[in-house]
Order: C-alpha cells, then structure tokens, then sequence
C-alpha cells in the first residue's frame, strides 16, 4: 500500500498539517489501522487509493481539530471576512477540467466546500464563519459535491 | 447517538469531505458497515474529493524513514499479546495498554496487566499513561551489554517524539537497576526501576532527550538502547 500511495497519501497530510512529522504520524497510524483491519474496506466503496486518501483526511482533520480545541485556538483566525472564499488549483494536467468544475458552481455552494475543502472547516465552523444555518451549509456542501461530481464526469477507476 | 432512518442521503456528501463531528463520523460508519447501496453512494463522493486532491495538493516525497517505520510496525507481533480481546466498556486506558503490549512485546501481556490491574504499580504510573496517551512517540529495544550476559535483559523505552518524556519498561523485577542516560553533555542518572507486579518501570521527563541510555544494576551496565535523534 506504502509503496503505491504513501506519496499522495503523505502529501494530503501534509497539506492539512503544514508539517512533516504530524504528516507522518498520520500516514503511519492510518496505513497501520487499515493494515490491520483490511476488511474495513469494501470493494462497492471503489478504489482503495481513493478510500485511503480520505481516511487520511479525515484522520488529519480530526487531529488538527482536535490540537485546535485542545489549545483554545482558532484553527484560521480572520480578522476580515471576505464575500467569497476560493480553491487554488495547482497540478497542470487537471487544472482545467477542476477549475472548469468549479466555475459551475453557484457562489455560494462554491464558497462552502472552499471553506470545507481548503480551509479544513467542519460544518459548523463554516455556518458560524458564514452566518448560515447549519442544514443550510449542509445542503450546500453536499449539492456542491454531486455538482462538481456531474460536471468532472466519469474518471478512470484507480485501485 | 445519531441514526439513518434508511439511508444517508446529504451525510456521504459530507462524510467525504470531512466536516463532520467525530460522533456523526462515528454514526455514518456504523451505517457503512450495514449498508452497500450507502457505501457506494460515499465513493463516489470519495472519488470528486480526491480528484480535488489531485488538482489542488502539491506532492511531496515523504521522508525515507517513513515506509521503514510502517514496514517495521507492519510487522507481526508476538502472538501472546495480540491474542487479547478488548473487554467491554474499557474503553481508552485498554486501547492505550494493549498499543503498549503490542510495542513492547514483553511477556504474557504485562503492560496489559498494568493498564487494567488497578494496581498500586497501575496507580503509581498514572501520570505516565495519560502523559503517553496524549503523545506521539517512538519505541526502542535495550540490547544486552554484551553477548551471553546474564540476566538476560528483556526491556524497552518508549520516548516522546518532541523529545519530553521517556518509560523504560523492564519485564522483570528489577530492583536496584537504575537508568543512565547519555547525551553529549555526558552521563546522567535518571533514576531507579521500580518493580511492580510484573514489570519494573520508569517514567521519566527529560529537557534533553538522550542519545542512548543504560540499564546499569550495581554499577555494571547490563543492556543498552539507542534513541533515534530528535528531528528539527
């Protein structure tokens, strides 16, 4: 599994974390806990590579959040708040096929899975950042997925 | 305790991106145990996350150590500690003694002993569990001083990544044997084992993480470990 994925799956990690070692910890503990109870994964859940990238984002997400609170801090103190917050997409092969995606979306779903995606918010994190009901942000955030899934189209399944 | 009347419906959107509360998290993945028609549903909400991970994350090339560290903790362990079921309701201090047993190895499950026995040795090392399950830390094996040395030394140190803390557990008793620690500053006596019912511990807060440490009985070194370097 290492092998295969520990790139993508380290740099998931780090991205959330913003260091090596929590990255590494993350990688490890997740690669172990799957190691060790394969049966977790069901092949109608579709690729493992996919299945293990968000075990590793919501590990590191659980993690952060959780030092967050721990400390008393905000995990992204704004002192301004802007109308709209944005993705930046960096990989030169996808960039136009996400960013055409994103383009889509209305403003406001766009705005809730920024916040969910890039900026590690949970839900109510991003109702109270956005001053939005929380089944409103909810129903956003999940209209906002199955909208960005429908116009990427169909990808070649990756095990 | 939150529960899908049928299916999850807007929660696989919101599980794959990851902004769900521990407790919700928990619930959806009761219901993705039971539930086919679901899982599938929360793929295919995995699939456009991760395509946004491919689009928009910088890769990087893990450290080297980090595949060794995996293939050396993917490695069986004895089958005398990981044969333990985990008794209900016992919650975290169990996960925590039984990741110790699994780490140190030593014996009939003693470190599981010492989680659960309730014991004056598991009231006198409480500081070190919760100080130890609130931390990320590294494991090493003592080494005998030299071949064929008797006793034989069975005992490790499990020691804080940042360096903080360390816990030498010794699968015997171990009266008298004391722990040196050696850094480049020179040699410091960090303090006796003490025997509990099965094992002999210490648990120690260090400024400066050794280099190496000693388990020395009577002023003879007896086992020897070695501490990966603190990282910067």
């Amino acid at each position: 599994m290492y092998a295969a994925y520990g790139r993508a799956l380290f740099s998931v990690a780090r991205n959330i974390f913003g260091n090596d070692d929590d990255a590494q910890d993350c990688v490890h503990d997740v690669l172990l806990r799957v190691w060790r109870r394969p049966e977790s994964f069901r092949p109608e859940r579709g690729s493992l590579r996919s299945y293990l990238m968000v075990c590793i984002r919501n590990e590191a997400l659980t993690r952060l959040r959780d030092a967050a609170r721990h400390r008393r801090i905000e995990l992204k103190a704004v002192a301004s708040k802007p109308e709209a917050y944005d993705f930046e997409v960096r990989d030169v092969v996808e960039t136009e096929r996400v960013r055409r995606a994103l383009a889509t979306l209305p403003p406001e779903q766009r705005s809730a899975l920024a916040l969910a995606y890039a900026e590690h918010l949970s839900h109510r994190e991003i109702a109270e950042r956005l001053n939005v009901p929380l089944g409103t942000i909810k129903s956003r955030l999940a209209l906002g997925l199955r909208r960005l899934k429908s116009q990427l189209g169909p990808q070649e399944a990756t095990v | 305790m939150m529960t899908f009347d049928e299916h999850l419906g807007e929660y696989a959107e919101l599980y794959a991106l990851g902004v769900l509360d521990p407790e919700e998290r928990q619930s959806v993945e009761r219901h993705l145990a039971g539930c086919a028609a679901c899982t599938r549903e929360v793929g295919i909400a995995e699939e456009t996350v991760v395509a946004l991970d491919d689009a928009t994350v910088p890769q990087v090339d893990p450290p080297a150590e980090l595949g060794k560290r995996i293939a050396a903790s993917a490695s069986p362990a004895p089958s005398n500690v990981v044969a333990f079921q985990r008794p209900a309701g016992l919650g975290r201090q169990w996960a925590l003694a039984a990741s110790i047993a699994l780490i140190v190895g030593l014996g009939s499950g003693v470190a599981l002993d010492r989680g659960l026995g309730g014991s004056q040795a598991t009231t006198n090392d409480e500081p070190a569990w919760q100080t130890i399950a609130a931390s990320h830390f590294l494991h090493a094996s003592f080494q005998p001083a030299f071949p064929g040395a008797t006793p034989r030394l069975v005992a490790k140190v499990l020691y804080a990544r940042d360096g903080s803390w360390l816990y030498v557990i010794v699968d015997s008793g171990a009266a008298g044997y004391r722990v040196v620690g050696r850094s480049e500053k020179g040699a410091l006596d960090l303090g006796a084992l003490r025997p509990g019912k099965s094992t002999s511990t210490l648990f120690v807060r260090t400024p400066d993480r050794p280099r190496s440490l000693q388990i020395v009985d009577q002023g003879r070194i007896i086992g020897s470990a070695t501490l990966a370097a603190l990282s910067k």
